[in-house]
């Protein structure tokens, strides 16, 4: 396999330019014609750079987690909030409409 | 119990109901389930695995369904705040002013009550406002240890491609955290402004969300097409 067919392949599979780029920077030391070592030590690049991606996607994964947990906890934090002075409210109402009625 | 039909005995079909998921030998070794092989550790372990996975995707489909509906919860939570906030008062205040002839005990009274009443939903706003303040200091904390995790991983990497990225990511997460820690929030300000404040920090962090699986579906996308390459790869190594 040449580089240049390397790289077309690379295309082929959807590899984003970004990812392309940093083969291409590299196999800048590497023949035209890749040996078995240099196709595999491309590979192991490409399976490092599917590794950091996996992290990442942890890190999204756990933090729209804790995000999902605050924003929970915050809405029935307003629920409590709404219904306690609702209820105070309502109270206050109704006693002085008793008073009223009762003078 | 009547199943297609027919007339079940219910101990039949939780015998079967728990041979079908969790059937545990070791828990209950005097009830022989017919003709089938005891399982060995392995197939025990991929039951776990399998029950685990099974659990997480519904889990996973359960947080889905309900960020789904998380602007429409937020609209119509922040309305039933602001009326509870700022029309408690006028609420009250026309009950007075419909009364066409207030008898000056009653002005006394409800005077009194107005009192207790801010009070009261001052004091719970107090505690609501701690509440909030909590919550977020706690989601940094993990935001925190999770920017930690990275950094660790990034150092350990071997490309600068990857490790740029990764502490990138790190140094975001951790400026997050620096501000979920500590809420724009003035002190000064009364018990319910600092709850507004708090409420607000929740629209934030809903919007938040928002960029974040819009940054993890492009997170998805880049490791399906790297996993696809070095897919493709290996086969010219076999």
């Amino acid at each position: 396999m040449t580089k240049q067919q390397l790289f077309d392949g690379l295309v082929e599979q959807g590899l984003d330019q970004e990812a392309i780029d940093v083969v291409k920077q590299a196999a800048e030391s590497m023949p035209d014609e890749l040996t078995t070592e240099n196709i595999q030590s491309v590979t192991e690049l490409i399976d490092e750079m599917e590794q950091a991606e996996l992290i990442l996607e942890r890190s999204y994964e756990q933090e729209i987690e804790a995000n999902d947990r605050a924003f929970e906890s915050i809405m029935d934090i307003g629920d409590e909030y709404v219904a306690a002075s609702a209820a105070q409210t309502v109270a206050d109402i109704e006693m002085v409409n008793t008073l009223v009625g009762a003078e | 119990m009547i199943e297609n039909g027919q007339q079940v005995d219910p101990s039949v079909i939780a015998l079967e109901a728990k041979s079908q998921s969790t059937w545990n030998e070791e828990l209950a070794p005097h009830i022989k389930l017919g003709e089938s092989t005891p399982m060995t550790t392995a197939e025990k372990m991929d039951q776990k695995r399998l029950t685990k996975h099974a659990s997480k995707e519904a889990r996973k489909a359960q947080r889905e369904q309900d960020r789904n509906g998380r602007s429409e919860r937020w609209g119509k939570k922040w309305s039933s705040f602001k009326e509870s906030v700022s029309g408690a008062w006028n609420k009250t205040k026309d009950v007075v002013k419909a009364i066409p002839d207030v008898p000056s005990k009653t002005v006394d009274f409800v005077e009194d009550a107005y009192d207790a009443s801010a009070t009261y939903i001052n004091g719970h706003a107090v505690r609501a406002v701690n509440k909030v303040n909590n919550v977020t200091t706690n989601w940094g904390d993990e935001v925190t240890a999770a920017a930690n995790f990275i950094n660790s991983l990034g150092a350990n990497l071997k490309h600068s491609y990857n490790q740029e990225r990764l502490v990138a990511r790190a140094d975001t997460l951790k400026s997050v955290a620096n501000n979920i820690v500590s809420p724009d929030v003035a002190t000064d300000a009364g018990a319910e402004d600092q709850l507004l404040a708090g409420m607000d920090k929740a629209s934030e962090i809903a919007n938040k969300i928002k960029d974040l699986e819009d940054q993890l579906a492009a997170a998805r996308a880049q490791q399906g097409k790297l996993k696809k390459a070095g897919g493709w790869l290996k086969k010219f190594l076999s």
